[in-house]
């Protein structure tokens, strides 16, 4: 059967699918980014246009008490600016508008009496022939500039004495908060992922001795009940992982469904009549590896396994997992629902942190130290996800459950060697699976003698003699490598 | 022997290349833009008002960490928000007189604290125009570009506060290399 063909880049082996849509997603980043940066509210009066369409040759500024600035009778965007020392007007009234003024005349009225007390300036550049800013009454300021070129720039200062303007509480707001140097928020960076880590291993730590898994005070050298591979792995880790995948693909091939072929050019896997029993979530996952081809090339098989940002049954997969945990009675609640609630967090306050981070150094120039603070959010959001995973939910049976398999997982992590026999070689095959999921493979092929080893039928090398190391050290990459790969599509790659 | 009609499927490569990909480039772009905003930046010179040392079409790399943990030098080549307009106007400019000194510009020469300063970096016999004399604060800076009879600088705009210098230029890096190096200066 044919299947879908797709164009590749030759060099990288880009996917196209998703070349496209992130190219997309860059592209429609960059237009609202740049929507953003260019936007005019016409709701709201720009002196930024007041300025360019200025066509009196005498101005009217009145400041008001609240700090709102009105030019001409019409209130404009500029506001009063606090400083350490003063509250700042810092105002351009004419900006390369394109014609030429013989007189331009400013004239600021102040809140109070304090136009002596208040250091006017006039800023005039780009061919303006003379300016100079006198005070003409007790809260009046002159600013007059003298031949004013189409390309010239008048600005106007006044530094108003504290206490004269009441500024609104967010004005306040950013200049407290822009007074606080870079270091003290790069200490807020650290703080807030350092208090959530804390916090979050608090809570677990506090779930965990709440919820005590018993150690096991004696090893079982066999799995305590028939359960699945992944099933384990869920009952010891709440999660559905790169071993879990793995540790179901080698006990797949030791019920004989797959076959794994190892080559000096690359590794397969072959798919044998699927008569037996399979679970769901087993079926989902040799759909996912097979689809229903009876022969794929490696081409279309690599395709398929880049075809997705995610994939839907690898989703299914994890999903059954879950599921058949949950209901064999060892979780309060499906763990993939308690991953979901702290994934759903940790993404919306990352990428609220992330929006802000961009935002500030835009709309907040004298904030730009804040970037600190909403970097420090988005470590925290990443901490929340993987942190709030490790949430222990399980029920008394589960504990109880899970303190018998520690068990078994003691005899498989035992360092005294096992005697020679051919019988302890099938167990080391037919327990590869658990020692994966408990992370002690390696310590469990260590419990083996190198000599006599016979290579199981469901893996074919075309080396030839080949001992329990090399089976080990061919057959773990090849499991590992896969299972991470799997492991990255089953969502939509939140982490 | 491998009996090859048997395999019916291999996977050689992994997946999510781009996913990773995004992955890395979303966490570059955020390095990347707090290096822009806080250590260096890279600016383009656009305007004949610092030349001979800096021409239009100069890339430069600005060094925005230093003033940080130092003060400005004399003779140090700066960016420079604009007083007039800080939010969209920035200049490249020189440091000349430092806070509270006292600056005078006349006959043509720059006179520091009544001192006359010999700035080598600029060509021989050049003519400082726009007369003055300005008090430095002690957090004013007095700029000035090298090309000084076509230069809108403190002249004009006067003194520039600390608060408007953006960073320190250390180097053109295109379309040639040099760097820009703090000179010395000799009064007399």
């Amino acid at each position: 059967m044919e299947g879908k063909k797709q164009k590749k880049i030759p060099f990288l082996e880009i996917n196209w699918r998703k070349f496209v849509f992130f190219s997309a997603f860059f592209l429609v980043a960059l237009v609202t980014w740049q929507l953003i940066s260019t936007s005019k509210f016409s709701a709201d009066t720009n002196d930024e246009n007041l300025a360019k369409t200025l066509t009196s040759s005498t101005v009217t500024l009145n400041v008001e008490g609240n700090g709102s600035v009105y030019q001409d009778g019409v209130k404009i965007k500029s506001r009063i600016s606090p400083q350490k020392d003063f509250d700042e007007l810092r105002l351009v009234v004419f900006d390369k508008n394109g014609y030429y003024l013989d007189d331009l005349k400013i004239d600021l009225t102040l809140p109070a009496t304090v136009a002596n007390q208040s250091n006017p300036q006039i800023l005039a550049i780009h061919g303006v022939d003379s300016s100079i800013a006198e005070i003409s009454g007790d809260s009046t300021i002159v600013y007059e500039a003298t031949g004013v070129s189409g390309t010239a720039t008048v600005t106007v200062i006044a530094q108003i004495p504290k206490g004269i303007i009441q500024l609104p509480i967010l004005d306040r707001l950013i200049y407290t908060l822009s007074n606080f140097g870079g270091k003290v928020w790069f200490i807020v960076a650290i703080i807030i992922p350092a208090l959530t880590l804390i916090y979050l291993f608090l809570l677990v730590l506090l779930h965990q001795r709440s919820q005590r898994v018993l150690a096991p005070d004696r090893a079982i050298s066999a799995p305590p009940m028939a359960l699945p591979p992944a099933v384990v792995g869920v009952l010891a880790n709440q999660d559905v992982g790169s071993r879990e995948i793995a540790a179901t693909l080698i006990d797949l091939s030791l019920r004989k469904f797959i076959f794994i072929v190892d080559r000096d050019r690359g590794f397969a896997f072959g798919k044998r009549s699927f008569s037996g029993v399979l679970l769901e979530f087993e079926k989902f996952l040799l759909s996912k590896i097979f689809r229903n081809s009876l022969k794929i090339s490696e081409q279309q098989i690599n395709e398929r396994f880049v075809d997705h940002l995610y994939s839907h049954k690898m989703s299914l997969f994890t999903r059954g997992i879950y599921a058949l945990a949950t209901r064999l009675g060892y979780f309060r609640e499906n763990p993939a629902r308690m991953h979901r609630k702290y994934q759903f967090i940790g993404v919306i306050l990352f990428f609220f942190a992330l929006i802000c981070f961009f935002l500030s150094f835009k709309y907040f120039p004298t904030l730009q130290y804040v970037s600190f603070f909403w970097i420090g959010m988005m470590v925290s959001a990443i901490i929340v996800i993987i942190i709030g995973s490790k949430m222990p939910i399980r029920t008394v049976l589960g504990r109880q459950a899970l303190s018998n398999w520690l068990a078994f997982k003691k005899y498989l992590s035992d360092p005294a060697p096992l005697p020679y026999d051919t019988k302890n070689y099938q167990k080391f095959v037919d327990y590869l699976p658990y020692a994966v999921i408990f992370r002690c493979e390696a310590l469990w092929a260590r419990r083996f003698a190198e000599d006599g080893f016979v290579v199981p039928d469901w893996f074919i090398s075309d080396k030839q003699g080949i001992g329990l190391e090399d089976f080990c050290l061919s057959l773990y990459p090849i499991i590992g490598y896969v299972g991470q790969n799997l492991a990255t599509i089953r969502e939509p790659g939140y982490k | 022997m491998i009996n090859r009609d048997n395999i019916i499927g291999k996977i050689v490569y992994g997946g999510s290349f781009i996913f990773d990909f995004a992955r890395w480039l979303l966490l570059a772009i955020i390095i990347l833009t707090l290096v822009h905003f806080f250590i260096i930046s890279i600016f383009l010179v656009d305007g004949e008002s610092m030349d001979p040392t800096l021409t239009t079409g100069e890339f430069c790399l600005l060094d925005k960490i230093s003033y940080d943990f130092s003060q400005p030098q004399r003779g140090d080549v700066v960016v420079l928000n604009y007083p007039g307009d800080p939010q969209h106007n920035r200049y490249v400019k020189r440091v000349i007189g430092l806070p509270g000194e006292t600056v005078e510009v006349k006959n043509g020469s720059v006179f520091i604290n009544n001192k006359i300063l010999t700035e080598n970096y600029l060509p021989k016999d050049i003519f400082t125009p726009k007369d003055g004399v300005w008090n430095l604060s002690n957090v004013e800076y007095f700029t000035m570009g090298d090309n000084r009879l076509n230069s809108n600088d403190s002249r004009y705009f006067g003194p520039v506060e600390k608060r408007f210098l953006v960073g320190k230029v250390v180097w053109v890096f295109f379309p040639h290399f040099a760097s820009i190096i703090t000179p010395s200066y000799n009064f007399q």
